[in-house]
């Protein structure tokens, strides 16, 4: 049994091995694109919203108003990246109902490259509001003692991250695996709902918990950021 | 457990690239779409609210004008309503006065009628009166009637007789007519008297069955008489003279 999509080697190209994560992942990607291409076709302002519509706005907007209420400002570039991080995290997880399809997020190469895209975003999002100068004063604060702090905290953030993600939706993979060969009729059911749920849920502790690391890093805020992982 | 290097790397792009097609064709189209329909919607609700502003002034106008034009209506009707009775009244009034005219004309035109008929009637009456007279005078008369007559007509004499000698200048003689002849004494006695007043002239006796009961004395031009037909003549002109006096006297009063 693999805990993990990444030793499931679907096919080779130009001697590099495409491994079920990979796959996976371009699935997910193209069901998102394919669906947000067909609902916003020609879409015009005049013309009444339909019911893809209208739910494609209900999301964008929810992941909006996430956003303004932890960053408590407009959100700008930061919906795409955090937005993204969602809905990605969202349909792998909620593929997982689908039979034979191993979700990307099981695999920790996927969460591992997701922290990494936050551990990037964080000071990139920072630089891009606050300056250089400004982002990089905040390691030495409140004295230069806490710079080896501080950087070691950016890094144990971005593992926190990536290892949370994939242990839980592992664990719901690895049992529901388990329990298909101990019980094949009744559990896998239930855990595969269970799964949903919790897969929902950390896709929105991902995304709100990247939120909070840019907002915190952009507003200078630091009581905010331990206070949101709390 | 373990970390592929390379299946990171991969999923790294991966996402980016799924970041930026769902930047291209999720949240640009979604969030500008939004934006546009909140636009025009606000745009809409201000072209109503415009709309609205306008349809309340334009209502309000048209109250205005709806209440000038009621009182306009007001106003006209109650000048027709005084014009027509003012009218009306006028037409009565003119009415009544036609009806008066009529009605006073009617009654002169009865009244005229009345005395009209009442004249003829006195006409009448009065000719009946006088044929009846006549004929029962003539049928009555007789010499001694004549002879009274010629004895009035005597006792006149003396009265004409500066009229007699005037007459009696040109005439050779003097007729006495009568109807029946007069006795030999009456001619003797008229005769005397007429030679008092005109001695040269001889007066002569004549009879005239045809002539009314009376004398009548010629003398050249002069015609004096006495008959019962000078009268009845007299009596005659004497009633046509009141009747003719009445009748204009009457027709005034009316």
């Amino acid at each position: 049994m693999n805990l993990t999509p990444d030793a499931h080697i679907i096919f080779t190209a130009f001697g590099i091995p495409v491994n079920a994560t990979i796959v996976n992942t371009w699935i997910v990607m193209a069901l998102l694109t394919i669906v947000s291409m067909i609902v916003t076709w020609r879409l015009r302002p005049d013309a009444p919203p339909t019911r893809w519509r209208t739910a494609l706005e209900v999301i964008v907007q929810g992941i909006e108003k996430q956003i303004n209420e932890i960053t408590r400002r407009p959100t700008g570039r930061l919906i795409y990246f955090v937005g993204t991080l969602f809905l990605f995290i969202a349909m792998s997880n909620l593929l997982l109902v689908v039979p034979g399809f191993e979700p990307p997020t099981a695999s920790l190469s996927t969460t591992a490259a997701l922290a990494f895209s936050v551990f990037i975003a964080v000071p990139a999002f920072g630089i891009a509001r606050q300056g250089i100068g400004t982002y990089l004063k905040r390691y030495i604060e409140p004295s230069f003692v806490m710079l080896p702090f501080n950087i070691i905290g950016e890094f144990s953030r971005a593992l926190a991250l990536a290892v949370r993600l994939y242990g839980n939706i592992m664990s719901g993979a690895v049992i529901a695996a388990i329990l298909l060969g101990v019980a094949p009729f009744f559990f896998p059911v239930v855990m595969d709902m269970l799964a949903l749920l919790t897969g929902l849920i950390q896709a929105y502790i991902f995304a709100v918990l990247a939120t909070v690391y840019i907002a915190a890093t952009t507003e200078g805020d630091a009581k905010l950021t331990s206070k949101k992982e709390e | 457990m373990s970390i592929d290097w390379v299946t990171i790397a991969a999923q790294l792009v991966n996402f980016l690239i799924l970041v930026w097609l769902l930047k291209r064709f999720l949240y640009r189209p979604i969030l500008d779409g939004i934006d546009a329909r909140e636009t025009e919607i606000s745009q809409r609700v201000a072209e109503a609210k415009a709309a609205t502003e306008k349809a309340r002034l334009e209502e309000r106008a048209y109250r205005s004008e709806l209440e000038k034009l009621n009182a306009q209506k007001t106003q006209f009707l109650e000048a027709a309503r005084t014009q027509a009775t003012d009218e009306r009244e006028k037409l009565k009034a003119e009415t009544q006065k036609l009806i008066n005219a009529e009605r006073a004309n009617g009654q002169a035109e009865m009244t005229k009628m009345k005395e009209d008929y009442a004249a003829d009637l006195k006409a009448a009456g009065a000719g009946a009166i006088l044929s009846l007279t006549r004929k029962v005078l003539k049928d009555l008369s007789d010499a001694e009637l004549e002879e009274r007559i010629v004895a009035q007509l005597e006792g006149r004499l003396p009265g004409l007789g500066q009229e007699l000698q005037a007459s009696s200048g040109a005439s050779e003689k003097a007729v006495v007519l009568t109807s029946f002849a007069l006795p030999e004494k009456t001619r003797a006695r008229f005769t005397k008297s007429f030679h008092k007043l005109v001695a040269d002239v001889p007066l002569n006796f004549e009879t005239d069955k045809t002539q009314s009961p009376g004398v009548v004395l010629q003398l050249g031009g002069a015609r004096i008489g006495w008959t019962i037909e000078s009268y009845l003549d007299g009596l005659e002109g004497m009633l046509e003279k009141r009747l003719g006096m009445q009748a204009p006297h009457r027709n005034g009063g009316s």
